[in-house]
């Protein structure tokens, strides 16, 4: 008992000098952002990412609102417009006008350094209250939450958030954002992020194109009945005249890979998606037959068809006879 | 068992003497008030100010009634007048800066509002896609919000979602 307790004294100081230092040098580039939607004002928080003002926070925060306001740390009040919003993503991105030179911003983390418990900080207002930090860590990466999938592969986070805390960073011990917060879990015990990966996507697609731009290529993915070379992912069938078809995929194809991320099972298929952009090659390989094939396909640009959330009764099931996920679902 | 005459009589001429106890129809009359208001007190106020509202519209009959009637419908006309007026106008769409830091500065005291769900049900028209989430899935994050005062935004659900398994 007298040995754990000599050992928790230094550890909790060493931590609390931490959590410290990351929120003193990250708390001049959070900021509070109010605006006005359709149902009245609101509140969340943002926080800059590049010295030229720009800045992010949730969708819910800034993607359908207007008259946005930024108050900075120092309390100084400026405006700021939309620039892009993306809800598949979750965050909107702002730009806040007449920002003082000098004004800190938070660089983003690099993805693969992110593991499951490594420690992290969220700096953002609470409801009326000032910037405050709350320390946790990394409890998870999940597609799917309540039966419905995300489109991108998301941070859970052993952090309590409250109200108002909707766009605010995750920081990683060295100040760097892994994440943004959009929603929390269970009253507020923890939260989700979004990784920075798919923040700098967003990014990518504003800064390239103004906007942003899902790429498409016309697969539809089942669960293969077995694993082939480590990847469950089959290619059901193809779109008609879509990119996938152009490019060599056939019907009965393992994939392995999209782009960068490497496909074990369909639900890799949501993920890898996420970060097509239209307009730009992206390499596939896949297993058919008795060989790995490469393949390179553009992208075509989503059709501004409606996407609905997938309701309860289309939740992927597991199957009774084999144990693998029922993929069929429209 | 039953009784014969001579024991009936005998009985009847024993009670003509009980008499009930000294200043007992004295008292009948106070502590029946006693007992009334007690039973008074243990009702709740809202149904006693319901009784005596009653009461007093059932005293003038006719007019009162026709009275509270136009008062109602009268309040529910003008309620329902700012309604409309409030979601046919939400705000002009054109403001300067200084316009907007004024109207935030009046709602310097926010208040507290659960924004308990997703918000968006459909992306602004520059995006790509555009989509659509129907709006049965979502909850009580639309409600109208009191005074004007903001929401203080964390969803309960991200908002992320994707047709499975298509791309």
């Amino acid at each position: 008992m007298g040995a754990s307790v000599a050992f928790a004294g230094p550890v909790a100081d060493s931590l609390s000098t931490e959590v410290r230092e990351v929120f003193e040098r990250c708390k001049g580039a959070v900021v509070k952002v109010e605006a006005t939607d359709k149902t009245g004002q609101l509140c969340g928080t943002g926080f800059f990412i590049d010295p030229n003002g720009t800045l992010l926070t949730s969708y819910s925060v800034g993607g359908e609102s207007r008259d946005f306001v930024v108050i900075l740390p120092s309390n100084a009040k400026t405006t700021a417009r939309l620039l892009i919003a993306d809800a598949r993503a979750g965050i909107a991105m702002l730009r806040a006008e007449n920002v003082p030179s000098g004004t800190p911003f938070l660089p983003m983390a690099k993805p693969a350094e992110l593991a499951v418990a490594t420690p992290v900080v969220a700096v953002a207002y609470p409801m009326d209250m000032p910037l405050t930090p709350s320390f946790g860590m990394i409890a998870g990466f999940d597609l799917k939450y309540l039966g419905r999938y995300f489109a991108t592969t998301h941070i859970r986070a052993s952090v309590p958030v409250q109200r108002g805390q909707g766009g605010a960073p995750l920081l990683n011990m060295q100040g760097e954002v892994v994440g943004v917060i959009i929603s929390s879990i269970d009253n507020g015990s923890a939260c989700f992020a979004i990784p920075s990966e798919a923040v700098e996507k967003i990014h990518h697609d504003y800064d390239r194109y103004g906007a942003v731009r899902p790429g498409w290529l016309g697969v539809i993915v089942c669960a293969a009945t077995n694993s082939t070379h480590g990847s469950t992912a089959e290619v059901e069938r193809l779109e008609i005249d879509a990119p996938a078809i152009k490019a060599g995929l056939l019907p009965g194809d393992i994939l392995l890979s999209i782009g960068q991320t490497a496909i074990k099972s369909p639900q890799d298929v949501l993920n890898a998606s996420f970060f097509l952009t239209a307009g730009e090659k992206t390499p596939i390989v896949v297993w058919r037959g008795d060989k790995e094939l490469p393949f390179e396909a553009e992208p075509a640009e989503r059709s501004a068809t409606e996407y609905h959330i997938p309701c309860l009764q289309a939740i992927p099931t597991v199957s009774a006879t084999n144990g693998d996920i029922t993929l069929r679902l429209r | 068992m039953p009784l014969d005459d001579q024991t009936l009589s005998t009985l009847l001429r024993l009670k003509r003497y009980e008499q009930p106890p000294p200043g007992y129809f004295e008292d009948f009359l106070r502590e029946f008030q006693t007992r009334q208001r007690a039973e008074l007190l243990r009702r709740p106020a809202w149904r006693i100010a319901l009784d005596r509202l009653e009461a007093f519209f059932n005293q003038s009959f006719t007019l009162a009634r026709f009275t509270y009637a136009t008062a109602s419908f009268a309040v529910l006309c003008v309620a329902g007048a700012l309604t409309f007026n409030m979601l046919q106008h939400p705000g002009s769409s054109v403001r300067t800066s200084a316009e907007i830091l004024a109207a935030n500065a009046a709602h310097a005291q926010p208040a507290m509002q659960i924004a308990s769900a997703p918000r968006a049900t459909t992306i602004n028209a520059t995006l790509s896609p555009q989509i659509r989430i129907p709006d049965a899935l979502l909850d009580s994050q639309l409600a109208p919000v009191a005074d004007g005062h903001p929401r203080y935004i964390l969803d309960t659900r991200p908002v992320s979602y994707e047709p499975p398994f298509s791309f």
